[in-house]
């Protein structure tokens, strides 16, 4: 027991170590921030959702105003919220692969890889609800796993709990949730009492704390007949985005179907002299990423043979979230993709540590370390040597931040 | 009945959560006793008799050419709400926006005089963002719902309305802002006087 609290809290502040190092280098509202921070204080204080989308579940912003007001309305508390989500994703990973995977290296293995991993620590510098949103869906889904293998009712109440605060951060969770939902009551079918009680725990439970983050709309006189009109709207209106009501560096970023198989990136170039260079990167890592879908794969194929519930997870629900991404018409950039990544890490550890011999996974791993080690100083805003990135720099699109 | 303590759990936060929203909202809606009307010569002015009547959460009945919802710039609004400025001047092209960020206004119904409909609902038909809702049109601007509709059409709004009315435009409904006012039961009509 003391082994596992200590192994997950090393864990924990590694990836905090790696999130937090640097991370007031820009003092100002950089990028997107600029709303980020004021649609917080719009919500939070008066229930109105300008400046940013406001067809978004407003949970991102009373946790955004939480922590700026915990620790201060600057770089370090505004980004704070995304810091801690991201930092805690890496235990929380090694907890849901070691229960998938039976295997405490996979776990391991896993829990490094999303903390290494360039983009993840990219937003988890950020203010982007993407971090909060996968944190809270990985959560919701190791609950029902452990639903699933014990007789308490407890851990269902606990998914149904984080299921909804996922929802109220983003709509992209709600086909997740609703197989988790269906997978749920397969397990329970012939139990009436506990087929109840899923109903309660992942249907009520969600829907009260989807509902009740949107009191301080309510504060401004409108009644529920008008919340449902407000949340058709959204969804009208969030179905009808095009590329165009983009900025052009975020359509670098966009479609779904790049994610796994190219490298996806752009720079903001922060200027440079004598050789180094500074700039903010926003990308995948190729080499780790490319591996995901043949290990869901492989996955898959095993659990299929072995007929396990529980190996067959990551890749359904991969499938679930990533098929909708893939097939609606609207621009989907490469930040949607967190919620996905621990879950392509989970079937690369297991791959790694049961699909092949230990000297190439070891081998393995060392590459995907060092390949994340080449990424951080870009995502991390420290300067590089223009010669050993050039030939990066040659390929990625860099824009110059306004 | 312990057996079930998921089911009623989820159920209870849910019926609470509900009757919080309703009741939030009820109470956030601010309507004056006493009926009134004022006129006034700019949208400045318009909006320190709303407030001066305390309108809190209000729908407004529109007898304008243009609902003034021009948004403010994003750096404005997000610095205004940090207390870091004050909010953009009023202009006839912005005040209700400025209205909904004080929290007077929480939806408008624009009221299209009856000869000029036909043509402004073949429009709208084209414009993306608008859809067909019942006999008019509605769109939003963050989430802040704007409903199209010919006078002809203007039903009840359940509530006690804002009304506007601009008086170069007054000519040209059939009906007069102050009967639709009457019939309504506004609190406050207030009739902008050559505003620019």
């Amino acid at each position: 027991m003391n082994l596992r609290v200590a192994v997950l809290g090393l864990l924990f502040f590694f990836a905090l170590a790696l999130r937090l190092v640097h991370l007031d280098a820009v003092g100002e509202l950089r990028g997107d921030e600029a709303m980020h921070v004021g649609s917080a204080y719009t919500y939070a204080e008066r229930g109105t959702f300008g400046p940013d989308n406001w067809y978004h579940p407003p949970l991102k912003h009373l946790l955004l105003y939480g922590t700026m007001k915990m620790a201060g309305d600057d770089a370090t508390g505004r980004r704070l919220r995304n810091v801690l989500f991201g930092a805690a994703t890496v235990p929380l990973l090694f907890l849901f692969t070691r229960r998938i995977t039976r295997s405490g290296t996979a776990a391991a293995a896993a829990a490094l890889l999303v903390a290494t991993d360039p983009l993840h620590i990219h937003f988890s510098r950020s203010t982007f609800e993407d971090i909060p949103a996968a944190f809270c869906l990985l959560l919701g889904l190791w609950f029902v796993t452990m639903a699933a293998e014990e007789e308490a009712e407890w851990p269902l109440v606990a998914a149904g709990g984080a299921f909804g605060v996922a929802l109220a951060l983003k709509w992209y969770v709600a086909p997740v949730l609703v197989m988790a939902i269906a997978f749920t009551f397969w397990r329970r079918r012939a139990d009436r009492v506990r087929l109840a009680n899923a109903v309660g725990a992942l249907v009520f439970l969600p829907a009260a704390i989807y509902l009740a983050v949107f009191l301080p709309w309510f504060s401004r006189g409108y009644a529920l007949s008008e919340w449902v009109a407000m949340q058709r709207d959204a969804f009208r209106e969030l179905s009808q985005l095009s590329a165009a009501g983009f900025r052009t560096a975020l359509n670098e970023l966009s479609g779904p179907g790049r994610w796994f198989t190219s490298h996806v990136a752009v720079g903001f170039g922060l200027g440079g002299e004598d050789g180094w260079r500074k700039l903010l990167l926003i990308t995948n890592n190729p080499v780790v990423w490319w591996t995901i879908l043949p290990a869901l794969l492989a996955m898959a194929i095993c659990a299929w043979r072995e007929r396990s519930w529980r190996l067959l997870g990551p890749a359904v629900v991969f499938g679930t979230f990533y098929l909708p991404l893939l097939v609606v018409a609207r621009p989907i950039f490469v930040y949607s993709s967190l919620p996905l990544l621990p879950l392509g890490f989970c079937a690369v550890g297991w791959g790694l540590t049961q699909a092949m011999p230990k000297r190439v996974a070891v081998a393995a791993m060392a590459v995907f370390v060092l390949s994340a080690a080449f990424f951080y100083p870009l995502v991390t805003e420290f300067p590089v040597p223009d010669a050993l990135y050039r030939p990066l720099f040659d390929r990625v699109r860099i824009m110059v931040p306004q | 009945m312990t057996r079930f303590w998921p089911l009623l759990l989820g159920l209870a936060l849910l019926v609470v959560v509900a009757a919080a929203a309703v009741s939030t909202g009820a109470a956030a809606r601010h309507v004056s006793p006493v009926r009134r009307e004022v006129a006034v010569a700019s949208h400045d002015e318009l909006l320190r008799e709303w407030r001066q009547a305390g309108a809190k959460g209000r729908v407004v009945l529109l007898f304008e050419r243009r609902p003034g919802l021009d948004r403010w710039p994003p750096e404005a609004l997000s610095t205004w709400a940090r207390g870091k400025a004050t909010a953009p001047a009023t202009t006839p092209a912005n005040y209700l926006y400025g209205a909904i960020q004080e929290g007077i206004v929480r939806g408008i119904i624009h009221v299209i005089p009856a000869p000029a409909w036909p043509a402004v609902k073949e429009r709208l038909a084209r414009v993306p963002g608008f859809t067909r809702s019942g006999p008019g049109f509605r769109t939003t601007t963050e989430g802040v719902p704007l409903t199209v509709v010919g006078e002809e059409d203007l039903v009840r709004t359940g509530e006690p309305p804002l009304v506007v009315a601009d008086s170069r435009y007054a000519a040209a409904y059939r009906r007069s802002p102050r009967d639709v006012a009457a019939v309504c039961g506004s609190d406050l009509l207030v009739t902008l006087q050559g505003a620019q």
